[in-house]
């Protein structure tokens, strides 16, 4: 055969090329296709900014530590109402000594919000070195007095000497210790101490606290945190289940776009072969057109799918303490992890655009496999 | 214009005679089977002729005859399953796909009925296009692009889209396109008959030209008088096989002036 030479390979460059070329005049479709890729890696995309602001697992989100916050609440608050019944024409007592965690603020203004409560208001909320509106001040020496309640907070050990002074006037000892035991401690010896819990870290108390705690909120908070943990597991399960539907659904939706792309083209991938295109070229093409699709898909799919969720959470966001919307932007925007956000970013691209690939290997084969003659049919 | 078969069949008066010369395309014996599942069909049953080497040769036949079969295996668009085809001395089926693919791109120039532009590439590009495929740097292949659009009277319309142009138009940028890579046979499939006379004739005028300034072979399969009445030789195919090669004064056709 010497005076027949081998069809060169083309650059990458020059399919790239007429791919585009090929994607513009039938931008339509193109558009259409992009449009399913966007779907499917929006909802991959959605699933991992929720995990990454409401996730409870290895990383743990803005909501994720509001709820955590909730909860601790809720439990001081159910400590609050099982103590004392409705809190109606009873006075409670708040003692602070150091600094506030969140949550003691949270309880110290809900129970503040109490009093303008027309049904549940209580007789008086007094306080010592807290200022909050709803609140009495009080004096050290005066706060017990007649009180059905004294909540201790802060995290100052100073107040265990001053116990005595502080429940002078109660009649009936119900201290709620929101930081440390050390207080009660101190004081369990010289008073008939009717309950008391200590409830920083709801976990720790179920497991390192004294019996009296375990058999007032033990067994019942294990088992609420057993069930919500089940239901965490079985929301996983299904969210993965429907993600690995939504991807396989945009595979398919591709393959499909491609086939009916490459049957509409049978002439004109014909007419490149009889000028010289060799199968590999073609097949290339093919698979670079989905690629571009694929990424541009996934590029906007991985922006809708971070973006929705932050906006969502950041609307839907209420203050824990005042139950107030509008703070959200600053919270959800303020304290997601960039750096994870970004690496679920680049890998829903990445997952797009090899899905996008294998999902064109069939069609980009099907064009490959196509004989010259094809272009001489003018019927096609 | 349409020559039916009775017509041709009673118009060929015998074999022409062709001197010994140089063939571009030798067809030795071409056999060619589609199997479809269990039945068989046999499209060419034997098919034997040799074209010459700047021939303008025109190749009939009835649909079904085999002639489109015969036409794709001289254009080296399919291999026989027995028989030889030579272009320039070789054999077709002793070719690997890439190297049927440089045989594609650089020995036959291709023209279609429907002038098969790439739609999204202007004129320039479609042209460009083979040169591309050959390894043509781009610089040197939009240089030589424009020198062929100004053979075939476009070099104006180089940027404009196929779609924004006439029928004629296009299948004259077809025709730059074929001639891309300087190809030894261009090998065009009813180049007129998507074309109205007038623009018809003028496609049939640009091959006459081609065939004395570049002195390629030119292979048509077409029914249009007026392009018979041009050829060197008409082909005539039945049944799978080459039936009958006469000349145009042999078949004595007569065509009127299109006013």
């Amino acid at each position: 055969m010497e005076n027949i030479g081998t069809q060169v390979r083309l650059p990458i460059s020059t399919a790239v090329q007429i791919a585009l070329q090929g994607i513009k005049i039938r931008l339509g479709r193109a558009l259409v296709t992009i449009s399913g890729v966007v779907l499917g890696i929006a909802f991959l995309m959605s699933v991992f900014t929720g995990e990454l602001i409401s996730g409870t697992g290895y990383i743990k989100g803005a909501m994720a530590q509001r709820e955590e916050l909730n909860n601790t609440v809720k439990m001081m608050e159910s400590f609050v109402s099982q103590a004392l019944g409705s809190p109606k024409d009873k006075i409670i007592g708040i003692v602070v000594a150091g600094e506030l965690d969140q949550s003691e603020l949270i309880l110290a203004k809900r129970l503040a919000r109490l009093t303008q409560d027309q049904k549940q208001a209580p007789k008086e909320v007094r306080a010592v070195g807290l200022s909050l509106p709803g609140l009495t001040r009080a004096d050290v020496r005066e706060v017990g007095k007649d009180a059905s309640m004294l909540i201790v907070m802060g995290n100052s050990g100073a107040l265990a000497t001053a116990f005595e002074a502080l429940t002078a006037g109660m009649e009936q000892v119900y201290v709620l210790d929101t930081y440390k035991p050390v207080v009660m401690a101190a004081a369990e010896g010289a008073h008939d101490v009717k309950m008391r819990t200590y409830a920083g870290a709801p976990v720790v108390v179920v497991e390192h606290s004294g019996q009296k705690y375990e058999q007032l909120y033990g067994d019942q908070q294990q088992e609420v945190l057993r069930e919500q943990a089940e239901k965490a597991e079985s929301a996983r399960f299904r969210t993965v289940w429907v993600m690995i539907i939504s991807l396989l659904v945009t595979i398919i939706g591709i393959t499909n776009s491609l086939l009916m792309s490459v049957t509409e083209r049978f002439k004109e991938i014909g007419t490149m072969k009889c000028l010289g295109a060799l199968s590999v070229f073609i097949r290339q093409l093919f698979l670079i057109e989905s690629a571009l699709i694929g990424f541009t898909g996934s590029f906007l799919g991985m922006l809708v799918g971070a973006l929705l969720p932050m906006l969502m959470y950041s609307i839907s966001y209420r203050d824990p303490a005042t139950g107030a919307l509008g703070a959200g932007f600053g919270v959800i925007f303020g304290t997601i992890n960039y750096p994870l956000l970004l690496a679920a970013g680049l890998s829903a691209v990445v997952v797009g655009t090899l899905l996008a690939i294998m999902a064109a290997i069939y069609p980009a084969n099907f064009a490959a496999r196509m004989v010259p003659a094809m272009a001489l049919r003018s019927n096609v | 214009m349409v020559v039916t078969k009775d017509q041709v069949e009673s118009l060929f008066a015998g074999g022409a005679d062709l001197s010994q010369g140089d063939y571009v395309i030798r067809a030795v014996d071409v056999r060619k089977i589609y199997r479809m599942g269990d039945t068989e069909t046999h499209a060419l049953r034997g098919a034997t002729l040799d074209i010459l080497r700047g021939e303008y040769l025109s190749i009939m036949g009835p649909s079904g005859s085999g002639k489109t079969t015969f036409f794709n295996m001289i254009g080296g668009l399919g291999k026989p399953s027995a028989g030889k085809v030579y272009i320039d001395q070789v054999d077709i089926a002793q070719l690997d796909p890439y190297e049927l693919a440089w045989l594609r791109c650089r020995k036959v120039g291709y023209i279609f009925q429907a002038f098969n532009l790439i739609q999204v590439m202007s004129c320039l590009e479609n042209v460009m296009l083979p040169m591309a495929f050959a390894g043509v740097t781009s610089e040197d292949a939009r240089d030589k692009a424009m020198e062929i659009l100004a053979e075939v009277g476009l070099e104006d319309r180089a940027l404009h889209k196929p779609s924004e142009m006439s029928g004629g138009q296009q299948q004259r940028v077809a025709i730059a396109r074929a001639l891309a890579n300087s190809p030894a046979i261009l090998l065009a499939d009813e180049p007129t008959a998507n074309l109205d006379l007038r623009t018809g004739e003028e496609i049939i005028e640009l091959f006459s030209r081609l065939k004395e300034t570049r002195g390629v072979t030119i292979i048509t399969a077409t029914h249009d008088l007026k392009m018979l009445k041009r050829s060197d030789r008409i082909v005539w195919i039945e049944d799978g096989r080459i039936d009958r090669v006469t000349t145009p004064e042999a078949m004595n056709i007569e065509v009127g002036e299109v006013h």
